[in-house]
């Protein structure tokens, strides 16, 4: 049932011509430079620390590795973190 | 993206929290809808801010996720507010300071005296003491304004209307002086009114007097144009006269104009020499090198310190020299002709009175002799010929035209 909701979504997005992070439930990130990092459609915080953010999302986990991380502000679905930004990885789990 | 933060003036907490699951909280404040602001963190603390709104809230979710709190930092008005309280000579200060402007604004600072020409300022601002306007008293201990104005106006006899008003901290005294009449023309002093050149009539108008003459008439010096006298020989009267009287004047001028002109002409190369000031000492302190030009025309600049308006003795004196050059140019006979009447005109106007203008312009006469131009000119010229003569009342003269 939710492999069919999940193809239904790909066609429409497809057909549609629709943004994939509103059809899909991906994230959005945006990047200036290495000092800011705008991440939309998160699904809550599950490691915080000066060095790595990880961040939960529909499909897996978003790790941000850098130095001196600081969330400047964080609503239910989006985060803005700044700091010197080193790594990001997506991680299948 | 619309994040909104705290503000100073509600006021927010900066809060450190140890715990294990510090994210979990984190997570479930952001869910709930509350406002979590600059976290960082540094080993198994973590700081973050929140509205002192949210700050109740929070609670439960501590217990649930087994995290303890303390206040790391407090900012905004709500806090100042507090603070205040508890130091309350502080608040003191701002309401003397608040009560000191009020007290210095409603000083009267300085008091201007405007309008006066001939009364001396001096004495109108004697005279305004003794009112009661002067520096350093309060305004709201002044009379009303007209008061003052009839008071001063009362005490100024010389002024025809004065006037009284407040701007800001300074005073304005407006006096309008009375105009007194020029007391020549008051006296009624006995006069003929007799020509001081001779001339032709060109204009006249009597406004007191017997006329005697028209115009075109030809008069000469000292002949009696409007006469005091009036009346036949039997019943005459005595007075002043009074008119306007223009004739027309002849004068002729001689001028030479040289064609060869010397003429001085900066050449554009300059230099400056810069001196300090220190009262009456002065001492050089750039412009060392320079050689000086034969000839140069100098100009000297000053400037001094100053400090609200008293003027400290140390200055700097600027002086510039501008080289300058004779030119010699050679101009042809137009030229020089021209130039020959423009100064015999300026010259000729020049020992007339202001109302005198020239008719007519009539060239002579001009030669070229020695590299030089001679011209001779006659004017016709429209000036006023009235004088005033004292008549002689005892014993009485009949106005005499025939004494030309």
């Amino acid at each position: 049932m939710k492999k069919w909701s999940e193809n239904w979504r790909k066609v429409a997005a497809g057909v549609l011509d629709l943004p994939k992070d509103i059809t899909m439930e991906m994230p959005r990130i945006t990047m200036i430079g290495q000092y800011q990092m705008y991440i939309e459609n998160h699904r809550g915080v599950l490691r915080f620390s000066n060095q790595e953010l990880r961040l939960l999302l529909t499909k897996g986990q978003l790790q941000i590795k850098g130095d001196n991380l600081v969330i400047r502000a964080i609503l239910p679905e989006e985060v803005l973190v700044e700091g010197i930004v080193n790594q990001v990885n997506f991680l299948d789990q | 993206m619309n994040l909104k933060r705290g503000n100073w003036i509600h006021g927010y907490l900066e809060l450190q929290i140890r715990g294990k699951y510090v994210e979990r909280l984190i997570n479930r404040m952001v869910g709930q809808g509350m406002q979590v602001w600059d976290i960082t963190r540094k080993e198994n603390e973590a700081y973050f801010c929140i509205t002192l709104d949210d700050f109740h809230k929070m609670k439960p979710l501590l217990k649930e996720t087994d995290c303890r709190l303390h206040v790391a930092k407090r900012v905004g008005l709500p806090f100042f507010l507090k603070k205040i309280g508890t130091r309350s000579l502080f608040l003191v200060g701002i309401v003397l300071f608040f009560i000191g402007i009020y007290f210095l604004s409603s000083v009267v600072w300085r008091v201007d005296i405007v309008g006066n020409e001939k009364i001396p300022t001096s004495e109108i601002r004697q005279v305004a003491e003794q009112i009661g306007i002067k520096q350093g008293i309060f305004k709201f201990r002044l009379p009303q304004v007209e008061k003052i104005q009839k008071d001063l106006l009362n005490k100024i006899p010389r002024a025809s209307w004065v006037g009284f008003e407040m701007k800001g901290t300074t005073a304005i005294i407006k006096v309008a002086e009375k105009v007194v009449p020029d007391p020549k023309r008051a006296e009624n002093k006995p006069v003929n009114i007799i020509a001081s050149k001779k001339a032709v009539i060109y204009y006249i108008f009597t406004e007191k007097g017997n006329q005697l003459v028209l115009p075109n008439d030809v008069v000469k010096k000292g002949q009696i144009l409007i006469s005091g006298i009036y009346g036949n020989e039997e019943n005459s009267k005595v007075d002043t006269a009074r008119g306007i009287v223009e004739g027309e004047v002849w004068y002729e001028s001689e001028i030479s104009v040289p064609l060869k002109q010397n003429r001085p002409v900066l050449t554009g190369d300059n230099y400056t020499e810069k001196y300090l000031t220190i009262g009456n000492f002065t001492m050089k302190i750039s412009g060392f090198f320079q050689k000086p030009f034969s000839h140069a025309v100098r100009s000297e600049e000053n400037s001094t310190l100053s400090w609200t308006k008293s003027f400290l003795p140390i200055g700097l004196k600027t002086v510039t020299f501008r080289e300058d050059a004779v030119h010699e140019t050679v101009i042809n006979q137009q030229e020089a002709s021209s130039i020959g009447k423009k100064l015999a005109r300026e010259n000729l106007l020049k020992g007339l009175g202001a109302s005198a203008r020239i008719k007519e312009e009539n060239v002579l006469q001009e030669r070229l002799e020695n590299g030089k131009v001679y011209i001779k000119i006659h004017y016709v010229v429209i000036e006023n010929i009235a004088q005033e003569q004292a008549i002689d009342t005892n014993p009485i003269q009949t106005p005499n035209p025939t004494n030309n």
